[in-house]
C-alpha cells in the first residue's frame, strides 16, 4: 500500500479517477456474484434461527422469559442437562480411548493397511443411524447375542441389562461418533514427520519415551479437535438415545421433541434449543482460543 | 566435551534388499576412530540406506555392522549412542531450543542438575549461547542446523551421522557451515559419517570419501586420491568437472586420442575400453614456455563463455571431439584467448593425464559435455 501511495505522487491526477471507478465496479460485481450464496445463508440459516430465538421469548402469545425461567428453576430441566453433559463427557472419553489407538495404528501402518483401517472406521458411517441403533438393540437386548453367549458359557447367571438405559445409549453413541474422533486424530498424526520419531530414537529415547515426549504432544491438537466434535455432536444427539435409552434416559434434544409432540409447546422447545445452541457456541469459543476452528472442522 | 571416546566403525559385507532391488550390495567399509568420512553418490546409490544401517533405522538383509568392538547390526537405534543430524534437522517443534538439546539427557535419565550446564556447553560449541528459551520457529535455517548439531553431540556420542545436513541452506551459508563443521570435527575429535550428493562438499570436508553407485562401493580414498587417481570413469565423471574421451592404449604409459599420442605419468590399464578424463582446470593454453614432455593438443575455439571468476572455452579437436578449458578471468588469462574460430594449442601435463577404464555399462560415459 505504501508503495502505491508514493507512486501516486508521480502519477498524473487524471489516472487516479478511472482506476478507483474501476475498483468500485469490481466491488459491485463481487457482491453480485456472492448474492446467491448470501441469500441461501440468509433464508436457510439466519431467518429460521432468528425465528427460533424469537419464538423462545413468547409464552401464550405474549413476550416473556417464562420458558427460560422454567429451564433454570425446574429440576427436570436441570437433571436433563446434567445427564446430557454427563453422557457426552463419558462418550467423548470412551471415543478418545478407543479412537486414539485406531488412529495411531492407521498413522504408522503402511499406506495400504492404513486405508483398510480407515475404511473399516468410515464404512458404518455410511449406514443409516437408525439401522445401526436397531442393530445394537438386537445385539444388546436381554435375549440378544451377547447375553445369550454369556449365559451359555456360564459367565453370568441372569441376563445383563445392556440396553434401554444409559449404558445402551453410551455404547451406541460411541460407535456412531467414533469416526468423528478417528478422522481428525488421524489427520493430525499423519502430519507428524517420521524424522522426528527417528530423531527421538537416535537421541536415546526408548519407544515409550519418544511416544510420550514427541508423538503424544504433537497429536494433542487432533485430540482436542476430535473431542470437541464428538462432545458437541453428542450434546444434540436424538435418535440413538431415544431408541437405546428406553424412554428412561432423557437427553436435551428429547426435551425439545417432547415439548412439541406431547405439549405442542413450540416456545418451550425453542428455549431448550437456544440453551443447547449457546452451550455449543460457548464450547467452540473456548476451544477456538486454543486451536483454530478450521482444524476442528477438518477444513485445513 | 573434549573427552571423546573415539571409536571406529566397521561395515562388513552389508547388503540390503527391498523386494527385488538391492539397495546395498555387499558393502565393506572400515572407518578409523576420529575420521571424517563422506558417503558420496547420486540419488538412489544407497548412501542414505547405508547411513540408516549405521543409525539402526535400516536392518541389513545380510552382513554386520560394528561400532568399536561391538556388533550393533540388530541393536535398536536408542541403544546405539549415536548422534544423528537429519536432512530436515528433525527438531521437535513443541520444545524450545534448550529442551531440544536436553532431550538426549532426559532420555538417558541423567541427573537434572547437570542439564543446564551441558546444554549451555553444547550451544556454545555451535555459537548459539543464550538461545535456550527460543522457539524453533524463531530460528533461521542455519540456526536450526546448529541446534540439530548441538542436540546430536550434547550426549557425547561415540559416532555422529549426518544426512545431507546442509542441503537446505543457501550456497553462501552452506560454504560457511562446511568450514565450521570441519573445525568442529577437529575440536571434538568425534568419528563422523557424512552423507552428501555434492562432490565439492565431500572433498572440502572429508578425510576420506566413499563413492557409491547402485548400492555398491566403487572407491574410497582421500579427496586427492579420488581426484588424481579415479578408479573408473564413474568416479572420474562424478568428481570434478571433466570430459571423458575414448582413447586406445599404445603402451604402459601412453595412449592415442585421435592422431595425438598422450603420455601419462601413471601406468595405463589394459582394460579394453579406456577413457581420458580431461578436467577443465588441468588444461592450459600453450604459451610455448611449457616443458618439452607435456602433451599438446591442437584445437579450434568454438565458444568463449564468461562465468565471472573464470572463462570457459569450448574447444573442438581436429576430429570433431569437444573438450573444454577453464581459464581464470584475470586480464593476463584473457589476453591469451584467440577469437572464436581461430586455432589454439592446449597442454596437458602427464601427471594430469588421467586414463580410466569405462565403468559398468549402466552409466553413460559421455554424460559430461
Amino acid at each position: 500500500m505504501k508503495a502505491t501511495a508514493v507512486n501516486d505522487r508521480y502519477a498524473p491526477i487524471s489516472s487516479i479517477d478511472p482506476s478507483s471507478r474501476h475498483h468500485r465496479r469490481e466491488h459491485a460485481l463481487m457482491l453480485l456474484l456472492m448474492s446467491p450464496a448470501v441469500l441461501v445463508v440468509f433464508l436457510l440459516l439466519i431467518v429460521p434461527l432468528t425465528w427460533l430465538i424469537g419464538q423462545s421469548f413468547y409464552a401464550e402469545g405474549v413476550l416473556s422469559l417464562e420458558h427460560y425461567r422454567r429451564i433454570f428453576t425446574e429440576g427436570i430441566y436441570w437433571n436433563t442437562f446434567a445427564l446430557t453433559f454427563r453422557i457426552s463427557i463419558i462418550v467423548t472419553l470412551l471415543a478418545l480411548l478407543m479412537g486414539y489407538p485406531i488412529a495411531y495404528a492407521a498413522s504408522i501402518l503402511p499406506q495400504r493397511w492404513a486405508m483398510l483401517v480407515l475404511a473399516l472406521v468410515i464404512l458404518p458411517f455410511w449406514t443409516s443411524v437408525l439401522v445401526r441403533a436397531y442393530a445394537w438393540l438386537i445385539l444388546l437386548q436381554r435375549s440378544g447375542v451377547i447375553n445369550k453367549t454369556l449365559l451359555g458359557t456360564g459367565v453370568i447367571d441372569s441376563p445383563l441389562s445392556l440396553v434401554h438405559n444409559e449404558l445402551g445409549t453410551i455404547i451406541a453413541t460411541v460407535h456412531i461418533l467414533l469416526p468423528f474422533m478417528v478422522l481428525p486424530l488421524y489427520a493430525t498424526m499423519q502430519k507428524i514427520p517420521r524424522d522426528l520419531l527417528l530423531a527421538g530414537a537416535s537421541l536415546g529415547g526408548s519407544p515409550l519415551h519418544v511416544f510420550l515426549r514427541v508423538f503424544l504432544p504433537l497429536s494433542l491438537s487432533g485430540v482436542l479437535a476430535g473431542m470437541t466434535l464428538v462432545f458437541v455432536l453428542c450434546l444434540g444427539f436424538y435418535i440413538t438415545p431415544e431408541l437405546m435409552g428406553g424412554g428412561r434416559t432423557v437427553m436435551a434434544s428429547m426435551l425439545v421433541s417432547r415439548n412439541i409432540q406431547l405439549y405442542s409447546d413450540w416456545g418451550a422447545a425453542s428455549a431448550v434449543s437456544v440453551v443447547l445452541l449457546i452451550c455449543v457456541l460457548a464450547i467452540f469459543y473456548v476451544v477456538s482460543r486454543l486451536i483454530s476452528l478450521e482444524k476442528i472442522l477438518g477444513v485445513k | 566435551m573434549s573427552e571423546y571416546e573415539n571409536v571406529g566403525v566397521s561395515i562388513r559385507s552389508v547388503s540390503k534388499r527391498y523386494g527385488n532391488t538391492l539397495a546395498l550390495d555387499d558393502i565393506t567399509l572400515d572407518i578409523e576412530p576420529g575420521e571424517f568420512v563422506s558417503l558420496l553418490g547420486p540419488s538412489g546409490s544407497g548412501k542414505t540406506t547405508l547411513l540408516g544401517a549405521l543409525g539402526g533405522f535400516v536392518m541389513p538383509s545380510s552382513g554386520s555392522v560394528w561400532i568399536g568392538d561391538q556388533d550393533v547390526t540388530y541393536m535398536p537405534p536408542h541403544k546405539r549412542n549415536i548422534g544423528v543430524v537429519f536432512q530436515s534437522y528433525a527438531l521437535f517443534p513443541h520444545m524450545t531450543v534448550g529442551e531440544n538439546v536436553a532431550f538426549p539427557l532426559r532420555a538417558r535419565r541423567l541427573p537434572k542438575s547437570t542439564w543446564p550446564e551441558r546444554v549451555r556447553q553444547a550451544l556454545a560449541m555451535v555459537e548459539l549461547e543464550g538461545y535456550q528459551d527460543r522457539g524453533i520457529s524463531q530460528l533461521s535455517g542455519g540456526q536450526r542446523q546448529r541446534v540439530a548439531l548441538a542436540r546430536a553431540m550434547v550426549f557425547e556420542p561415540r559416532l555422529i551421522l549426518m544426512d545431507e545436513p546442509l542441503s537446505a541452506l543457501d550456497k553462501q551459508l552452506r560454504e560457511t557451515m562446511q568450514i565450521e563443521l570441519r573445525q568442529l570435527h577437529r575440536k571434538l575429535g568425534a568419528t563422523i559419517v557424512y552423507v552428501t550428493h555434492d562432490q565439492r562438499e565431500a572433498l572440502t570436508m572429508s578425510d576420506r570419501v566413499a563413492i557409491l553407485k547402485d548400492g555398491k562401493l566403487v572407491q574410497i580414498g582421500a579427496p586427492e586420491t579420488l581426484h588424481n587417481d579415479p578408479k573408473d570413469s564413474f568416479v572420474a565423471s562424478f568428481i570434478g568437472d571433466s570430459t571423458l574421451l575414448p582413447v586406445t592404449r599404445v603402451d604402459a604409459h601412453s595412449v592415442k586420442l585421435g592422431k595425438f599420442t598422450l603420455h601419462s605419468a601413471r601406468p595405463v590399464s589394459t582394460h579394453p575400453e579406456l577413457l581420458l578424463a580431461v578436467q577443465t582446470e588441468k588444461l592450459l593454453i600453450d604459451d610455448e614456455r611449457h616443458e618439452a614432455g607435456v602433451n599438446r593438443l591442437n584445437c579450434r575455439v568454438r565458444e568463449v563463455v564468461y562465468q565471472g571468476d573464470s572463462l570457459r572455452l569450448f574447444l573442438e579437436l581436429e576430429d570433431g571431439t569437444h573438450i573444454s578449458l577453464r581459464q581464470p578471468s584475470h586480464h593476463l588469462g584473457q589476453q591469451k584467448i584467440p577469437p572464436i574460430g581461430e586455432s589454439l594449442t592446449v597442454v596437458l601435463h602427464p601427471e594430469d593425464t588421467i586414463i580410466v577404464p569405462r565403468a559398468g555399462c549402466q552409466y553413460p560415459a559421455a554424460n559430461v559435455a
